[in-house]
């Protein structure tokens, strides 16, 4: 292409976006507030991060305080004290965790319930899975703690089978983990398989009909045709779910955890909770966060690339 | 011979004025007007404390110092959070009946901000970064980083050593010559004083926590009230086995374990910080506490410490309160010892459950215990702060030293005369009446929007005020109890049987000699800084390997290294600030 050519494109396109504006003026117009949120509630608090670098005082606000030396000094800090390892380790296991058994669960369920021929009956089941979900984070951790006392739901049944008296279950190590991912699971799953549903509601019948005309019978179906369709929505939610992986839930984790099993319950978020804001620590919290937040980025991207290499479907 | 004689006088005289601001004000300012003939320089010097004692409204008319109530009215602004107890009462602290008095007193107008508590500390970041303050801030210091000192130093708060000295605040001077020890809590090491403190100079206002146990058990059992440790273990282990569905004993939390010493007590110690004869000293790393340890862990092992303690809150233990399934816990009188008692009796009259306090344990029988609970007289969240930015500061300072005076505190505690108590023709004070119907009437209902029908402590004292309860300690002569209505059936006698075993409790937690408690030492921004570092590691540790000692997870022959790591978490450093200022303090 010659260069008079391609000044003239991109004179064209600009008029062309320009044209559009004008053209579409009033829809562009409904985009504004959204765009005016997040700048204001998005971007402009970014600033705030600032505050890791910096030595806070209250007063002068955070642009005003003056820069700590050396700049580092609160990340060595973190990085340097006696819960690094062990809340770097349990948020990302809990994570990991979360992810191995949380993410397929409602896949499954999912394809379970399409499988459900009676409607009533698939109804019925969807609207009490979707129950937990509306209950607050706040009363679900405070009837997990009671089943899992030492006469709560969960020990009558362990010691109706086994005959044995159980031990309070949230206050062993051993039992955390656990309980932490089953209650996830429980509450999330209805929810969670609302998207899957709806993909699978939006495949063409007229492949199953092809595949059964070829033979194929109910689990050949779901293999071959349900799960291979679902996959794009599978894949979006694996990326934001990859984003997501250290940003373990502040409150769960805080609402179920006791001193006798911090060793597996403390996580970042709950220890910068403890020592940082309740001892007005604002740069060590603001320094641990964004740490965490930068391994989220660093594990989004990871995610997404390998989502682009491995398919065609990818956030960017 | 004069001389001696002349300064014998003087002495004589200051105690007078003394006594009066402790006790019947009215009586010492005749006493202290009636100059002796003494040199002239000792009576300038009693001259100027009488001034000083005698409350601001009765200065002389040629003073500069302006009369109160004050000629034109005087608009105040106060940063505030709402008390729990006011929601649904009042929507504005002004129309408590305390504020609406104050205000017609000295001619103000309030301004509170009323903010939810819940909101309080948001809304505190918020005032504060805005650079626009309110002319009062009601405590709340204790969201400030570096706390008031801080706020001080950054030119937030006023100092009020100006007009204490210009003679703006007799009464705050009065109390603190009154009540060195108290001065102590509130003066900065620097000399500065910051805040019309609210303080809690009354031991039984400092408690409202303590052990309680069933005595219908124990009475079952023919066993006395446990006072040892020894005893305790006995009985516990007896109730155990005679009743093997209640849980002997359960602690409010796992936090609560320490913080209201229920058995630590015994030792003489904390899990934290106490003072053992002037030396500050750390109770996690003693001898003893492997001691404590390792009865905690006997006594989980055995089940006989509440199975579920480390995941027990308020409700829950209310909730097994109520339901009869423990045998001793650590109660609070109004919440989990009143409250679940009161649900029994109204649920069933007859029920046989029958609460009791039980004295603060020691090691040996018939100690006094040295250690127990009692909260802070001076805490960060109670008292008044003048910001600089007040339009008037005179006066505000008048209003705020006026909450010190006689006439106030008389009048928070008692509320009006006439309208909400009558002097009995023995000198007590009747709150009650008999009505038109025949029926006792409680007069402060009007006064107290706080109080329900169950007669609770005076609650405003608790939560509304930057005052001491001075006049509350030197009035005792009120009329109590409630006179008994013949006519009262079952219920509201056994309600009333309630609230007396919950007085007695009050008294009976109160009662120990707490010498070997942390004093309330004015650290400066530099060491709280140093201290707040290193405690809030070591106590996150203490608790977690206390749970894990107790619990078995820990072995107890491994508390030599436990005890290790904490010293290895700089906890000499911490130590040594507190022990230097233990020093100033004892030196004083």
């Amino acid at each position: 292409m010659s260069k008079k050519a391609r000044t003239s494109g991109q004179r064209t396109h600009w008029q062309m976006v320009a044209h559009d504006l004008k053209v579409n003026r009033t829809i562009y117009l409904l985009a504004i507030p959204m765009l005016v949120y997040y700048i204001l509630f998005k971007y402009v608090p970014m600033y705030g991060v600032t505050l890791a670098f910096k030595e806070y005082k209250f007063l002068d606000g955070i642009l005003g305080s003056p820069w700590a030396t050396p700049w580092y000094k609160y990340f060595k800090q973190f990085v340097t004290g006696r819960w690094f390892v062990i809340t770097v380790k349990n948020t990302f296991l809990l994570s990991l965790l979360d992810f191995i058994f949380g993410f397929p669960a409602p896949i499954i369920f999912a394809l379970l319930l399409n499988e459900i021929r009676s409607t009533p009956f698939r109804r019925t089941v969807q609207t009490i899975t979707y129950m937990p979900h509306f209950i607050s984070v706040v009363v679900v951790c405070g009837m997990i703690v009671q089943f899992c006392a030492t006469k709560g739901l969960f020990n009558s049944i362990i010691s109706f089978f086994t005959g044995r008296e159980g031990k309070n279950l949230l206050m062993q190590t051993s039992w955390f983990r656990p309980v932490y991912i089953g209650s996830g699971i429980w509450k999330g799953i209805g929810w969670n398989s609302i998207l899957y549903i709806a993909a699978i509601h939006g495949i063409d019948q007229s492949q199953y009909e092809a595949a059964k005309i070829d033979g194929a019978g109910r689990f050949a179906q779901a293999l071959f045709i349900t799960i291979p369709c679902m996959a794009p929505t599978i894949i979006i939610k694996l990326i934001f779910r990859m984003g997501d992986m250290m940003s373990i839930g502040f409150e769960k984790v805080f609402l179920l955890q006791n001193d006798a099993t911090l060793q597996v319950s403390e996580v970042i978020s709950t220890y910068t909770y403890k020592t940082g804001l309740k001892g007005m620590k604002y740069s060590l919290s603001t320094a641990i966060n964004l740490f965490d937040t930068i391994i989220n980025l660093a594990l989004l991207l990871t995610a997404n690339a390998l989502a682009r290499k491995f398919s065609e479907t990818s956030l960017f | 011979m004069k001389k001696v004689l002349a300064m014998l006088m003087a002495f004589v005289m200051v105690l007078g004025v003394l006594a009066g601001c402790t006790g019947n004000g009215g009586n010492s300012k005749a006493e202290s007007s009636k100059p002796a003939e003494s040199s002239k320089a000792e009576q300038s010097k009693t001259e100027s404390k009488a001034e000083a004692s005698t409350p601001a409204e009765s200065s002389e008319p040629e003073s500069t110092i302006p009369a109160l109530p004050f000629e034109e009215t005087l608009h105040v602004s106060v940063f505030n959070d709402m008390n729990a107890k006011f929601v649904g009462l009042v929507e504005d602290y002004a129309d408590i009946p305390w504020y609406k008095w104050l205000a017609e007193r000295l001619n103000v107008v309030w301004e509170f901000s009323n903010i939810p508590t819940e909101a309080a500390a948001e809304k505190f970041g918020l005032l504060i970064s805005s650079k626009k303050w309110t002319d009062v801030i009601d405590g709340k210091f204790g969201n400030y980083p570096g706390y008031d000192v801080q706020a001080y130093k950054d030119g937030i708060i006023e100092a009020l050593n100006t007009y204490m000295d210009e003679g703006y605040m007799p009464n705050m001077l009065a109390f603190y010559a009154a009540f060195p020890q108290f001065e102590q809590l509130v003066r900065l090491s620097t000399g500065e004083y910051l805040e019309v403190p609210h303080l809690r100079i009354v031991a039984e206002d400092l408690n409202s926590n303590g052990l309680v146990v069933r005595k219908d058990i124990l009475d079952a059992l023919g066993l006395p009230v446990p006072t040892t440790i020894d005893e305790w273990d006995a009985t516990l282990r007896a109730v155990k086995a005679a009743y093997p569905d209640i849980i002997p004993f359960s602690p409010r939390d796992a936090k609560w374990m320490n913080s209201n010493v229920p058995f630590i007590a015994a030792w003489g110690m904390t899990y934290f910080e106490y003072n053992d004869g002037g030396t500050a000293k750390y109770g996690a790393v003693q001898d003893e506490f492997k001691d404590y340890l390792t009865l905690m862990h006997s006594w989980y092992e055995d089940g006989i410490l509440d199975p579920d303690w480390l995941t027990s809150d308020t409700k829950i233990i209310t909730a097994k309160v109520a339901a009869g399934q423990v045998f001793s816990y650590v109660g609070a009188a109004g919440g989990n010892l009143r409250n679940p008692w009161n649900a029994i009796v109204t649920e069933d009259v007859n029920s046989p459950v029958e609460y009791e306090g039980a004295p603060v344990p020691t090691l040996n029988k018939g100690e006094t215990p040295k250690m127990g609970h009692r909260d802070n007289v001076h805490t960060l969240y109670g008292g008044w702060y003048m910001t600089t930015q007040a339009p008037d500061k005179y006066r505000l300072a008048q209003v705020m030293d006026f909450l010190y005076s006689e006439e106030a505190n008389r009048t928070m505690y008692f509320g009006i005369e006439g309208e909400n108590y009558h002097v009995d023709p023995d000198g007590r004070i009747n709150h009650y009446e008999i009505g038109a119907d025949g029926a006792v009437v409680d007069l402060r209902t009007s006064w107290e929007p706080s109080r329900t029908a169950t007669p609770s402590a005076y609650a405003q004292g608790y939560f509304v005020l930057a005052t001491a309860s001075i006049y509350k300690d030197n009035n005792p002569e009120i009329a109590t109890p409630e006179p008994v209505d013949e006519n009262a059936d079952e219920l509201t006698k056994k309600l009333r049987h309630i609230e007396e075993v919950r007085q007695t409790a009050l008294k009976l937690w109160a009662s120990f000699d707490p010498v070997n408690r942390m004093p309330e030492l004015v650290y400066t921004t530099e060491q709280l800084e140093t201290r707040t570092e290193i405690y809030s590691e070591i106590e996150n540790y203490v608790y977690e390997q206390v749970a894990r000692f107790i619990m078995g997870d820990r072995d107890l022959n491994d508390f030599d290294n436990f005890r290790t790591e904490v010293y290895n978490m700089d906890l000499e450093t911490a130590l040594s600030i507190a022990q230097e200022v233990l020093d100033q303090y004892n030196g004083k």
